[in-house]
C-alpha cells in the first residue's frame, strides 16, 4: 500500500474498500509523548492529552454499510473524520481503494475528495447563501466541472433524493428533513465510492428520519457506494447497517452484523443497549427457526411418526408444492390410517431464512399457524411458531441473565 | 479587552458585547435588535435601488450648482443651550457643589490612605492578591508591571492612577447596575435605558468634558465625572441584557415557591445574570481606564500626566514609559476582570489538581505578604517610599526612542512624504470633493433611502431628520470633512486590517502573534501615537486618516479573526470535503458566512474611527473634532454642542445602517441559529 | 472653595515629609507616624515665623504645564521654595489656558507664574477684567517674544548639517514672498505655508489679516495643538527643510534651537488689533493669581511678590532640563542647592 496510484480512479465502479489498523486520535501538544507513553504501558496521567480514538482497527467490503456506533464523546465523529483527514490521525494507517490515505499529499487529497469520496453532516453542512441547486452542485463545481455539466448533474441527484421543485429555494426556507435530501443530493452528485454520514438523520423528527433511512436503503441499492454510517442510535445501525461497529472511549467494543450485537452481545455494555433493540427487525427466520421433521406428502403417518421420535424434533413439515406444518402432538393422536394431506390445517406461510422475526410474525398472524422457513434452493430450514418468536425476541432466559 | 469572547456567530448574539474595544465610540452594544422583526432575506430588489441612489447624487451634483447646506435653515443650537447650562451653572449650585465635593474627599481620602501604606507592602498586597485570584502567571505579569513602574520611576502617578480607577469603577459600576436594572424592568424602561445609554456613548466626550468643567473646574473631580458617564454604559447595557435573558421558567419557578419581587431579583435573577454582569464589569474597567488617562486632558492626575507631558515636551521616550506602564495596569486589570469562558476553563479538568493548586496560591500570597511587612517593618528605611526611591531611574527610554525617531525622520523622510502625498492624492482629496459637492438634499434622501432599504422605514425617517440636522447646526462642511477622514482611513483598514485579519484566522500561530500586539495597541493611550506621527507625516489629514486607521485596526483584525474562525465547522468540513482549497473556502464559505460578524467589525471600526476625530484634531485634522476641540479650547460651549451633536448623529446613523445590513445578512445563517435553539 | 482642585499637594507634602508607615498583616492596620511631620529642618534661614505662618495658611497651588518649560519649572521650583519655607504647596498640572483660567477662578489658593495674555485675551477680559476672579500677581523679569518664526540654517544655511540657505533675504518680512516656494507644500503649494498653532489661537494673533494685509503669498495651517506645531517644527529641524510658523521665547523649542523671528513692521497701538500688518508687541508675561489669594495666604503672596526670575536665571534653569535632562523637580532642586541664598531671600518676608 506504500506504492501510490492515483487514488484508485481506475476503479471507478463499485464502491471503495477501507482498511485502517491501529489508528489514534490524541488531542494535546505532547500527543506524540502520550502515545509513547500508552504502548509502553506508562502512565499518562501527567501529559495534559484527551485521546478520542484509541488504536483501531477495522475493514470495510466494497459496497458494505459499516456502521459506527456509539454515544455522544465515545469518538466516532472523530473516527470518521480522521478517515477522510478531516482531523489528521496521530497514528496508525489508513488504507482506501489500495492508498494509504495519510501519506497523500494536499493536492492528491483534495483530488480524491473531489472526485470519490463524500460527506454528509449531521447539522447539513449546507451553505445558507446558495441555494438548493447550487449547493447540491457545490462538489461538482470545486471539481472544475462546467456549469451547465453540473448543473444537469445535479437536477438529476435533486430528482433521485425527491426534492424535485426545490432548486431555487434558500436552504433556510426549508424544512430539516428537507435539507438532509439536499445534504445527501450533495455528496451523491459526485457518484463517490465512499460515502461517510456523520450522524446524518440525529437532527431530524422520528418520522421524517425513517423515511429518510429508507430512502438511504433505496439508494444504497441504486449507487452502490461504500458507507461508513455514524449513529448514536442502535435501532438506526440496526436498520441500515450491513456490520455494526460499537464504539466507546475511543474504542471498538465490538464488530459484528446486526444480529451478532443483538443475539451474541460481547459484554454488558454492549447487552444493555441489545436489551432495547428491536429485535424483530434484526433476529431472523433462520436464527428463530426450530429445526422440524421433514417429509414427503406421499409417506405414511407411521413413517412420519418414527422420523419425528427419531429426530426429536416438535413437529413435521410436510414438502410439497404448499408444503405445512403437523405438530408433533397432533401426530400422535392421529389414526394411523390417514394420508399426511388429510391432515392439514389452514394456511402456511413460507419465508426465507433471512426475513426478519417481523415479517415472520405478520405472516403467522394472517395465517394463524406456524411459519415455514425455506431456502433460495428449496431446502426446508425450520418452522416459527409463537414459542419459537418468543425465544428468538431474546426475551432473556434464565441463562442469560445468568452470563 | 476580553478580545478573547469576540461575539460567537452573529451579531445578533446578545453576549456579543464582550468584543467592546475600550475605546470604542458607541462601544459595541450587546443587541440592538430594536425592531426585532424578521426581514426577508437578501431582498434583491431593494439592492438595485443603490446605485441608482448613487447614481442620482452624482448627476445632481453635475447638474445644480447649490451643493452646501444653506445658512438659511440654521437653527442656534448650541448658544441656546449654552445660555441655558450657564443658568444652571448658577442655579444649580446645591444640586451639584455637594456631590463634587463628596467625590473629592472620597479621592483625596482614598488616595492619602493608599500613601500611607508602605509602599512594598501596597506591591505584595497587589500581587497577592493577583495570585490568589488568578494564578501565578498574572502574578507573574503583576511583578513585571511593578518592576517597571519604579525602574521608570512612576511609582507616584501609578498609585494616583489605582485610586483613581478604585473610585470611578466603583462609581460607576453602581450607576452602570443602577441603569441596567432599571432597564430589566420591562421593555419600555429598557428602551429608554438604552436610548439613554446609547447617546451616553455616541456623544464624544471631549464635548460633554467643557460642560463638566464649567461646573466642576479641573481636576480629578470632573475627570471621575466624564470617567464614570463614559464608563457606565457597558454595564448597564450587560446587566439589562443579563437580567432579561434569564430563563423564564426559572423565575416563575422562583414565584411558584413564593417569592417576592426581591428575593426573585437578588436570589434568581441577579446570580443567573451574573456571567453577564461580569463581562459588563470587566469592560467598564477598560473603558474607565481608557478615559482615566484622557482625563489628564482636564486635570486628572495619573499616569496620564507623564504621558501628556512628555508628549508636550516632545520626549516621545518619557510619554511612551507612561504609556508602558498604563498598558501593564490595563492588561492587569483586564485579565483580573475578564469572565473565564465556560467549559474551557483548564482546572475544571483535574478537580482534585485545581483545589491543591488554589492551597499553593494562598501559602504563597499569605509568604509574600507577611514576608513583606516583615521586611518593611524591620528595614524601614527609605525602601518604604518608592515616590521618591532610593535608586536613581533606571530605564530611561527618552534616549534611544528620540534617536529612533531623528534615524527614521532623516532616513526615511523622502518615503513618509511619497507616502503622505499617496494618501492626501488618492483618498482623501478625490473623497473631499465627493463629500462636499454632493447636494445636501441628495445627501438627505440618499441616508434616508439606504436606510429605508436596510433598516425599515421608521429608521429612513429618523436617519433623513438627523442627517437634516447635522446641517442645521451648522456642522454640514465639518461633518463631510470628518466622513473624508474616517472613510479613507475605513479603506486602509480594509486593505491592511482585514487581510491581516484573515492571516490571523487562518493560523493559530499567526493569532497567538497578533494578539498581545493589538492587545497593546488598543491600552496604549491613543494619542501616544497620534503625536509622534506628526514627526513622520506632519500635520493635516493625512497625519489624522493615518492615526485613525491604526486605531481602527485592532477591531477589524479581532472580529475578522472571530467572524472566519466561527463559521459553522460543518459547512466549513462540507466544504472541505467537497475538495475545496483553503481559498475557495475562505471566498466560498468563510467569508460569506463570516458576513454579519464581519459588519459588526466593519462598525465598530468606523464608531473608533468617529472617536478618533477629536484626538486627530490635536493634530490638525479637519472636520467635527477641530469643532469640539475649539470649544475646549475656548470654552465654547455652543460650539462644542453642535459639534458633539453631529456626531452623535452620524455615529448612530452610521451604527444603524450596518447594523440593518448585519442583521439582514444574519437572516440567511440563521440555519445555524435554529441549531443551537435545537440543541439548547 | 479649595475644594475643587484636587491638588497633588497631599501627597508631594507626605512625599517630603518622608512618613514612615508600618503595615501589620494582611488586614492593612497603619500604624503611619503621622505626627511625624518634621520640615526638613532647612528652613532655618526664612526663621520659624515665615514657616508658622505659612502652616497656619494652608495649602497653596501652583499651576503646572509639563508641555510648556518656562511655566512647568517656575511652578515647580516655587512650591518647594514654598516646602522649605516650611508651607505646603502643591502643583496643578494643565494642558490648556481657558481649562486653567476657570480652575482658578473657582479656588482662592492658586497661582500661575506665565500667562501669556496674547494667547488668551479673552480669559483676560472675562476672568481678569470682568469677574475679578483672577487677579494679577506682577509680570515676569523676562519678556516673551511671539512671532513668526524660521530656523536659523534657512538664512544662514548650515555648514556642518551641510545645507544651503534657501531664504538668505529673511530676517526682513519683505523676503518672504520671493521665498513662498521655499515654504511651500503639497497643501499650499504653489503658496507658502505658515503653520499656526491651533484653530483657537488664531484670532488673537491677527495672522490672517496680516498675511492678507501684508500681501503675503501664504496660507495659513493649523498644527491642532501646540505639541503638534512642536512635532512639525521639530521634524523639519530634524530634516534640515525649510519651515516657518508660529514659536515664541522662552520655551522649549527656542531654547533647543537656532531659531529666527521674521521682522515685521515695528509694532504700534494702531496696527494691532486693526491691519496686523506689524511685529507682534514685546510680550509681558502676567503671573496670576485667584482672587482671593492675598487675602487669605498674605505670608505665601508676599514670598511671591518676592521671587524674581530674570531671563538668565530662566535659562539656567532650562538648561538643566534641555541640556542636562533632567526632569522638573529634580532641576528645580538643583538650582535651590546651588542658590540657597537667592530662594532664601524670596521668604524675607
Amino acid at each position: 500500500m506504500t506504492t501510490m496510484t492515483t487514488s484508485g480512479a481506475d476503479t471507478r465502479s463499485g464502491g471503495a474498500s477501507i482498511s485502517v489498523h491501529d489508528m489514534w486520535k490524541v488531542y494535546g501538544s505532547q500527543a506524540s509523548r502520550y502515545l509513547e507513553a500508552v504502548r509502553a504501558g506508562e502512565d499518562t496521567d501527567r501529559l495534559e492529552c484527551t485521546s478520542a480514538v484509541q488504536g483501531v482497527s477495522f475493514d470495510v467490503e466494497p459496497g458494505e454499510t459499516f456502521v459506527v456506533m456509539g454515544l455522544s464523546g465515545s469518538g466516532k465523529s472523530t473516527l470518521v473524520r480522521c478517515l477522510t483527514r478531516l482531523v489528521e490521525p496521530t497514528d496508525g494507517v489508513v488504507d482506501i481503494d489500495g492508498v494509504d490515505v495519510r501519506a497523500m499529499t494536499r493536492r492528491q487529497l483534495s483530488d480524491t475528495r473531489r472526485k470519490d469520496w463524500a460527506m454528509v453532516f449531521q447539522h447539513f453542512g449546507l451553505l445558507p447563501h446558495r441555494r438548493v441547486l447550487q449547493n447540491v452542485a457545490y462538489g461538482l463545481e470545486v471539481g472544475g466541472v462546467g456549469r451547465r455539466e453540473r448543473e444537469s448533474k445535479a437536477r438529476e441527484v435533486i430528482e433521485l433524493v425527491g426534492l424535485r421543485g426545490v432548486e431555487n429555494k434558500y436552504p433556510h426556507e426549508l424544512s430539516g428533513g428537507m435539507k438532509q435530501r439536499v445534504g445527501l443530493a450533495r455528496a451523491l452528485a459526485v457518484d463517490p465510492r465512499l460515502l461517510l454520514l456523520d450522524e446524518p438523520f440525529s437532527a431530524l423528527d422520528p418520522l421524517i428520519r425513517t423515511d429518510l433511512q429508507d430512502q438511504l436503503l433505496r439508494l444504497a441499492k441504486i449507487v452502490k457506494q461504500t458507507s461508513v454510517f455514524i449513529t448514536h442510535d442502535l435501532a438506526e445501525a440496526l436498520k441500515v447497517g450491513d456490520r455494526i461497529a460499537i464504539m466507546r472511549d475511543g474504542q471498538f467494543v465490538q464488530v459484528g452484523t446486526p444480529e451478532d450485537i443483538v443475539l451474541r452481545p460481547k459484554d454488558d455494555y454492549v447487552r444493555r443497549f441489545a436489551l432495547d433493540a428491536p429485535r424483530a427487525k434484526v433476529v431472523t427466520a433462520r436464527t428463530a427457526a426450530t429445526r422440524a421433521t421433514v417429509v414427503g406428502a406421499t409417506e405414511t403417518i407411521d413413517e412420519a411418526r418414527a422420523q419425528l421420535v427419531a429426530e426429536g424434533s416438535t413437529s413435521v413439515v410436510v414438502h410439497g408444492s404448499t408444503p405445512f406444518v403437523i405438530s408433533g402432538e397432533r401426530l400422535r393422536h392421529v389414526d394411523t390410517g390417514r394420508s399426511l394431506q388429510d391432515l392439514r390445517d389452514g394456511q402456511f406461510a413460507v419465508v426465507s431464512p433471512d426475513a426478519k422475526l417481523w415479517d415472520v410474525m405478520s405472516q403467522m398472524t394472517s395465517t394463524g399457524n406456524a411459519v415455514i422457513v425455506r431456502d433460495d434452493d428449496g431446502v426446508i430450514v425450520g418452522t416459527v411458531d409463537a414459542t419459537a418468536v418468543v425465544m428468538g425476541l431474546g426475551v432473556p432466559t434464565a441463562d442469560e441473565n445468568a452470563a | 479587552m476580553t478580545h478573547e469572547t469576540v461575539p460567537a456567530r452573529t451579531p445578533t448574539a446578545e453576549t456579543a458585547d464582550g468584543t467592546a474595544d475600550a475605546r470604542g465610540a458607541i462601544g459595541s452594544r450587546p443587541e440592538m435588535r430594536t425592531t426585532s422583526r424578521r426581514t426577508s432575506p437578501w431582498r434583491p430588489k431593494s439592492w438595485h435601488l443603490l446605485p441608482l441612489v448613487v447614481l442620482v447624487a452624482l448627476l445632481s451634483a453635475v447638474l445644480v450648482g447649490q451643493t452646501a447646506f444653506p445658512d438659511a435653515l440654521r437653527i442656534q443650537v448650541g448658544s441656546w443651550f449654552s445660555r441655558q447650562y450657564n443658568e444652571f451653572v448658577v442655579s444649580g449650585r446645591w444640586l451639584y457643589e455637594p456631590i463634587a465635593t463628596q467625590l473629592t474627599t472620597l479621592f483625596d481620602t482614598l488616595l492619602n490612605s493608599l500613601t500611607l501604606i508602605a509602599a512594598p507592602v501596597v506591591v505584595a498586597l497587589v500581587i497577592s492578591a493577583v495570585i490568589l485570584l488568578r494564578g501565578f502567571k498574572l502574578g507573574l505579569l503583576a511583578l513585571a508591571a511593578f518592576a517597571w513602574i519604579l525602574l521608570t520611576d512612576l511609582w507616584q502617578p501609578t498609585l494616583e492612577t489605582i485610586a483613581f480607577m478604585i473610585v470611578a469603577v466603583a462609581l460607576s459600576a453602581a450607576a452602570g447596575l443602577m441603569l441596567g436594572l432599571l432597564g430589566s424592568v420591562n421593555s419600555k424602561s429598557d428602551a429608554a435605558v438604552r436610548a439613554l445609554v446609547d447617546v451616553m456613548q455616541a456623544f464624544p466626550s471631549f464635548a460633554y468634558m467643557v460642560p463638566v468643567i464649567v461646573l466642576l473646574g479641573i481636576g480629578n473631580t470632573a475627570a471621575l465625572v466624564v470617567t464614570i458617564i463614559w464608563a457606565a454604559p457597558p454595564l448597564a447595557r450587560m446587566t439589562s441584557v443579563g437580567l432579561r435573558s434569564v430563563s423564564p421558567d426559572t423565575v416563575e419557578a422562583a414565584v411558584a415557591t413564593g417569592a417576592s419581587r426581591r428575593r426573585v431579583l437578588f436570589g434568581v435573577k441577579l446570580p443567573m445574570a451574573s456571567h453577564s454582569i461580569q463581562a459588563g464589569f470587566n469592560q467598564t474597567i477598560m473603558y474607565a481606564i481608557a478615559m482615566a488617562t484622557m482625563a489628564a486632558m482636564i486635570g486628572a492626575s495619573g499616569l496620564g500626566v507623564p504621558v501628556w507631558g512628555g508628549l508636550g515636551r516632545l520626549a516621545f521616550g518619557d510619554a511612551l514609559e507612561g504609556g508602558i506602564a498604563l498598558v501593564f495596569v490595563a492588561i492587569l486589570l483586564d485579565r483580573i476582570s475578564a469572565v473565564h469562558p465556560a467549559g474551557s476553563d483548564r482546572s475544571g479538568f483535574r478537580p482534585s489538581r485545581s483545589k491543591r493548586r488554589l492551597v499553593v496560591r494562598a501559602a504563597t500570597a499569605a509568604a509574600l505578604t507577611v514576608g513583606t511587612v516583615a521586611a518593611t517593618v524591620a528595614l524601614r528605611g527609605p525602601w518604604q517610599d518608592f515616590d521618591d526611591p532610593p535608586w536613581d531611574k533606571v530605564i530611561s527610554l527618552r534616549g534611544p526612542i528620540e534617536s529612533l525617531i531623528e534615524w527614521l525622520n532623516t532616513t526615511w523622510g523622502e518615503q513618509f512624504d511619497a507616502f503622505q502625498a499617496f494618501v492626501q492624492e488618492l483618498g482623501l482629496n478625490p473623497l473631499g470633493t465627493l463629500f462636499t459637492s454632493v447636494p445636501w438634499y441628495v445627501v438627505v434622501a440618499g441616508v434616508a433611502l439606504t436606510c429605508a432599504v436596510l433598516v425599515g422605514r421608521l429608521a429612513a425617517v429618523v436617519a433623513g431628520v438627523g442627517v437634516l440636522l447635522i446641517g442645521v447646526l451648522g456642522m454640514w462642511t465639518s461633518a463631510a470633512e470628518t466622513l473624508a477622514v474616517i472613510t479613507t482611513a475605513i479603506g486602509l483598514v480594509l486593505v491592511v486590517a482585514f487581510p491581516l485579519g484573515v492571516l490571523m484566522s487562518m493560523s493559530d500561530r499567526v493569532e497567538a502573534c497578533f494578539k498581545p500586539i493589538l492587545d497593546v495597541m488598543q491600552t496604549l493611550p491613543v494619542y501616544l501615537f497620534v503625536i509622534p506621527a506628526v514627526i513622520f507625516l506632519g500635520t493635516g489629514e493625512v497625519a489624522g486618516t493615518i492615526a485613525t486607521f491604526i486605531a481602527a485596526s485592532p477591531p477589524m483584525m479581532r472580529y475578522t479573526n472571530a467572524a472566519l474562525r466561527n463559521v459553522d465547522p460543518e459547512v466549513v468540513e462540507a466544504s472541505v470535503m467537497a475538495g475545496a482549497s483553503p481559498w475557495q473556502v475562505l471566498t466560498q464559505v468563510r467569508i460569506p458566512l463570516g458576513l454579519p460578524t464581519l459588519m459588526v467589525g466593519l462598525n465598530q471600526a468606523v464608531l473608533l474611527a468617529m472617536a478618533m476625530a477629536v484626538v486627530t484634531a490635536f493634530i490638525g485634522s479637519p472636520g467635527l473634532g477641530q469643532d469640539i476641540l475649539y470649544s475646549l479650547q475656548r470654552f465654547d460651549l455652543a460650539r462644542g454642542i453642535e459639534g458633539g451633536l453631529a456626531m452623535l448623529l452620524v455615529a448612530v446613523i452610521i451604527d444603524r445602517v450596518f447594523q440593518g445590513a448585519a442583521r439582514m445578512l444574519s437572516t440567511v445563517t440563521h440555519t445555524s441559529e435554529e441549531r443551537i435553539e435545537a440543541e439548547a | 472653595m479649595s475644594r475643587f482642585v484636587v491638588s497633588r499637594a497631599a501627597q508631594r507634602g507626605a512625599r517630603g515629609r518622608s512618613v514612615t508607615a508600618l503595615v501589620a498583616g494582611v488586614s492593612v492596620t497603619l500604624l503611619a507616624a503621622c505626627a511625624q511631620t518634621d520640615t526638613g529642618g532647612s528652613a532655618s534661614a526664612a526663621g520659624s515665623d515665615v514657616a508658622e505662618a505659612l502652616q497656619k495658611e494652608g495649602e497653596v497651588v501652583f499651576m503646572s504645564s509639563d508641555g510648556q518649560l518656562e511655566n512647568g519649572l517656575q511652578a515647580n521650583l516655587m512650591a518647594k521654595v514654598i516646602e522649605e519655607l516650611g508651607g505646603e504647596a502643591g502643583l496643578q498640572p494643565i494642558t490648556d489656558y481657558t481649562v486653567m483660567a476657570t480652575a482658578m477662578s473657582k479656588a482662592d489658593n492658586m497661582a500661575v507664574f506665565d500667562f501669556w495674555r496674547w494667547q488668551a485675551p479673552d480669559i483676560w477680559d472675562k476672568f481678569v477684567e470682568k469677574d475679578k476672579t483672577i487677579v494679577e500677581l506682577g509680570t515676569t523679569d523676562y519678556k516673551g517674544e511671539e512671532g513668526w518664526y524660521v530656523p536659523t540654517y534657512v538664512i544662514e544655511g548650515d555648514p556642518e548639517r551641510d545645507i544651503e540657505p534657501t531664504c538668505p533675504g529673511l530676517p526682513d518680512w519683505k523676503a518672504l514672498n520671493d521665498c513662498a516656494d521655499v515654504f511651500a507644500t503639497a497643501k499650499t503649494a504653489p503658496k507658502g505655508q505658515y503653520m499656526e498653532g491651533a484653530e483657537s489661537w488664531a484670532p488673537f494673533y491677527g495672522d490672517q489679516e496680516r498675511i492678507d494685509n501684508l500681501k503675503l503669498n501664504y496660507e495659513m495651517v493649523f498644527a491642532g495643538s501646540e505639541p503638534a506645531l512642536f512635532a512639525e517644527l521639530k521634524s523639519a529641524y530634524q530634516r534640515g527643510e525649510p519651515w516657518l510658523g508660529l514659536m515664541w521665547r522662552p520655551n522649549y523649542m527656542t531654547q533647543i534651537m537656532d531659531l529666527t523671528r521674521v521682522e515685521f513692521p515695528p509694532y504700534s497701538d494702531e496696527c494691532w488689533g486693526t491691519t496686523y500688518a506689524c511685529q507682534w508687541p514685546e510680550t509681558v508675561i502676567y503671573q496670576l493669581a485667584s482672587s482671593g489669594f492675598e487675602e487669605k495666604y498674605p505670608t505665601a503672596w508676599k514670598i511671591l511678590q518676592n521671587y524674581e526670575m530674570p531671563d538668565e536665571r530662566l535659562k539656567e534653569l532650562m538648561s538643566y532640563v534641555v541640556d542636562d535632562g533632567m526632569d522638573f523637580p529634580d532641576a528645580a532642586q538643583k538650582w535651590m542647592d546651588e542658590n540657597p541664598e537667592v530662594w532664601q531671600a524670596w521668604g524675607d518676608v
